[in-house]
């Protein structure tokens, strides 16, 4: 046995034979006679035509397959095919060096690939991939070949294009490796849509694979065992079968309610970015959204959005779950979100300028348009209201006083709305985590947001790959953090959340249960996991680990006891 | 003809945005050319201005010569203006 590793695109474990994906044949006839000019566009343009009915049949059979939006893909493809710029190139090609059909569209899609490889946008270059696949397809038709739709196994290939993945029925493949490619790429995107295994970027180590070679992929890992002994097919087999049953185990139970076997109810909410959101949520069985971020309504725009435009948003919110708790927060803006209708100055350092809470108080119209669309809204759930960034106590006051002018204001027009929203805010500054018991007098609720948290706390940018290793929420002075904004929070008999990356990660949730958290809002995707998590736990056991756990002196101590607990539940 | 646009969707003349533009342009009989600083491309190719690179918040000079100037200028136009109908 031998193994390799390469970028973890796709979770899950797949057992298989390995099946290489053929390239197209590079040694095809390049040059041609004078005399065969005609002949050889005529050949491309009628390879065009072939390739434009495949494009369609494919896009018609992924749009049935996988879904509407993966087979747009081919429509763009269509387009690329037909484009008077590749006719040109291939056309000249062959008129001024007799190039063959082939060798014409080699060079010409070849071209454009690189100048698409070159531009300065991510996206921009993964289009050179688009390209390649139409050169591959192209070249196909010319050489007389038909496309290959019998893949089964373990598919190898050098990079999975689109027309690849999408000629290949999932259900017959277990997984697969490609030579090229990361997490973002198209292949990696579509087999965690498809819910295959899958490891990328392992460069030519797969030359020496061949067909019929048993493999186990580890899309955990990233990891390659090639012919593995029968104990370790046997442990991975048992491996596949206990994920499989976890699986339909999360997908039966994400409706159950949170409570811990103490009967305690934590809330497991979601956070959501624009309205449409809320199907997602409410089919992974989130208890409301402990997170409405509403940067959405104001990011794209050039003016200010109205408050009618504002009030129809939140509603659609509240009404899609009447009963559950809704936390809107206010406009986040400024920093790296800048605003159009807003302009303002470049800052040095826009983490630490005039954004989110501090904005809003410099603009108090556009401000006002939101509190007065959100109180009109209130009406319908319930809604909460929640302030980030609020680093002092007059931040904080000054904020609750523009929203009980607005809510006056509203009772002069005689306007219908909701006076008595709770108010809470989001902990994301260390200065507020510090002063928590003096905030917690005028709140209803904390939400901790820990992305902001821990790049302030530990003057790490979180962006910054260099710094990465500081970039934890196990950090001790972050876990300190949490411990004396939750503490402030009990003393004061108001509740405490936390919307942050944080939230969703199962290996934090007996720590957080157990420092009295009682709402945490996540992606869609985490719900059922922390819920599932939340039925097995007791808050008196949580809270003596994490009394034990506020002991410890480093990250790597945190992390180890945090295993160590997660190891005595079904996860 | 000429028409300064300054493209203000998401995400600039991705893929989508790029072949509206194409198809509408390859719907007159003008010629349309886009400049934007020293690279030029061919409006009736969606590859062509997928290779400017153009993005949210820069502006593009697009240049219409031919009998149907005015109407595909007004159209082109248009399609800019509803940020190609992203939102």
């Amino acid at each position: 046995m031998w193994k390799f590793d390469g970028i973890p695109a796709s979770a899950g474990i797949a057992i298989g034979q390995i099946m290489h994906i053929e390239e197209a044949v590079h040694d095809f006839c390049r040059v041609v006679a004078p005399e065969k000019i005609a002949e050889e566009k005529a050949r491309f343009l009628k390879s065009q035509e072939v390739a434009e009915t495949e494009l369609n049949a494919l896009q018609e059979r992924t749009a049935q397959t996988v879904g509407e939006h993966q087979a747009e893909v081919f429509a763009a493809h269509k387009l690329m095919v037909q484009d008077p710029s590749l006719v040109e190139a291939v056309f000249e090609e062959i008129e001024t060096k007799y190039a063959s059909a082939e060798a014409a569209v080699e060079t010409a899609t070849g071209a454009i690939a690189s100048m698409f490889a070159s531009l300065d946008d991510e996206y921009m270059r993964e289009r050179a991939s688009d390209i390649k696949d139409i050169g591959k397809r192209l070249l196909r038709i010319l050489q007389g070949k038909v496309e290959e739709t019998q893949y089964t196994g373990i598919l190898v290939a050098k990079d999975l294009l689109p027309s690849d993945t999408a000629s290949i029925d999932f259900a017959s493949v277990a997984g697969f490796i490609t030579a090229l490619g990361g997490k973002t790429s198209h292949s990696s995107i579509l087999a965690r849509a498809a819910g295959l295994a899958a490891v990328v970027g392992v460069g030519n180590v797969i030359e020496k694979l061949s067909n019929g070679d048993m493999v186990i992929i580890d899309g955990h890992k990233g990891q390659v065992l090639v012919n593995p002994e029968e104990r370790l097919l046997e442990e991975y087999r048992q491996r596949m079968e206990k994920e499989k049953r976890r699986a339909q185990t999360l997908a039966q139970t994400g409706h159950l309610p949170s409570i811990t076997i103490d009967g305690h109810h934590i809330e497991v909410a979601s956070n959501i970015g624009t309205p449409a959101d809320m199907d997602k949520i409410i089919a992974a069985g989130a208890e409301g959204v402990g997170l409405f971020r509403t940067e959405f309504l104001f990011l794209d725009k050039v003016t200010v959005p109205t408050e009618e435009e504002q009030f129809q948003s939140y509603r659609s919110v509240l009404t899609a779950m009447p009963d559950k708790k809704i936390v809107i927060r206010t406009l986040d803006a400024g920093g790296d979100k800048q605003l159009p209708f807003i302009g303002g100055l470049p800052e040095a350092n826009p983490a630490l300028g005039l954004r989110a809470i501090r904005l809003c108080m410099a603009y108090k119209d556009v401000f006002k348009t939101q509190l007065r669309a959100l109180l009109r809204a209130g009406v319908y759930g319930k809604l909460h209201i929640m302030f980030p960034m609020i680093a002092t106590l007059d931040e904080l006051l000054s904020a609750k006083a523009l929203l009980k002018e607005v809510a006056d204001e509203l009772v002069q027009e005689g306007i219908e709305h909701r006076f008595d929203v709770p108010v809470g805010i989001m902990i994301e500054v260390p200065s507020a985590a510090v002063i928590a018991d003096i905030l917690a007098e005028e709140v209803d609720f904390f939400s901790i947001g820990t992305n902001d948290l821990v790049q302030y706390t530990m003057a790490a940018d979180r962006m910054n790959e260099h710094v990465a290793w500081l970039s934890d929420y196990f950090q001790p002075p972050v876990i300190r953090l949490i411990a004396n904004v939750a503490k402030a929070a009990q003393n004061n008999g108001k509740w405490v959340g936390m919307c942050g990356e944080m939230a969703g990660d199962s290996l934090a949730t007996p720590l957080l249960v157990g420092l009295g958290l009682t709402e945490l809002s996540m992606n869609a995707r985490s719900v059922p996991v922390v819920k599932y998590l939340t039925r097995q736990l007791s808050v008196t056991q949580a809270k003596v680990w994490a009394e034990e756990i506020l002991t410890l002196r480093t990250t790597a101590d945190i992390k180890k006891k945090l295993e160590e607990i997660a190891t005595k539940f079904d996860i | 003809m000429e028409l300064n646009l300054r493209i203000e969707n998401k995400a600039g003349l991705h893929a989508r945005p790029a072949a509206l533009f194409a198809q509408k342009a390859s719907s007159f009989k003008s010629s349309v050319m886009i400049l934007k600083g020293e690279k030029s491309a061919n409006a009736k190719s969606i590859i062509s201005i997928m290779g400017l690179g153009v993005k949210a918040g820069e502006s593009i000079l697009v240049k219409i010569e031919g009998p149907d100037a005015d109407e595909a200028a007004a159209v082109l136009q248009k399609i800019v203006n509803d940020k190609f109908g992203e939102e």
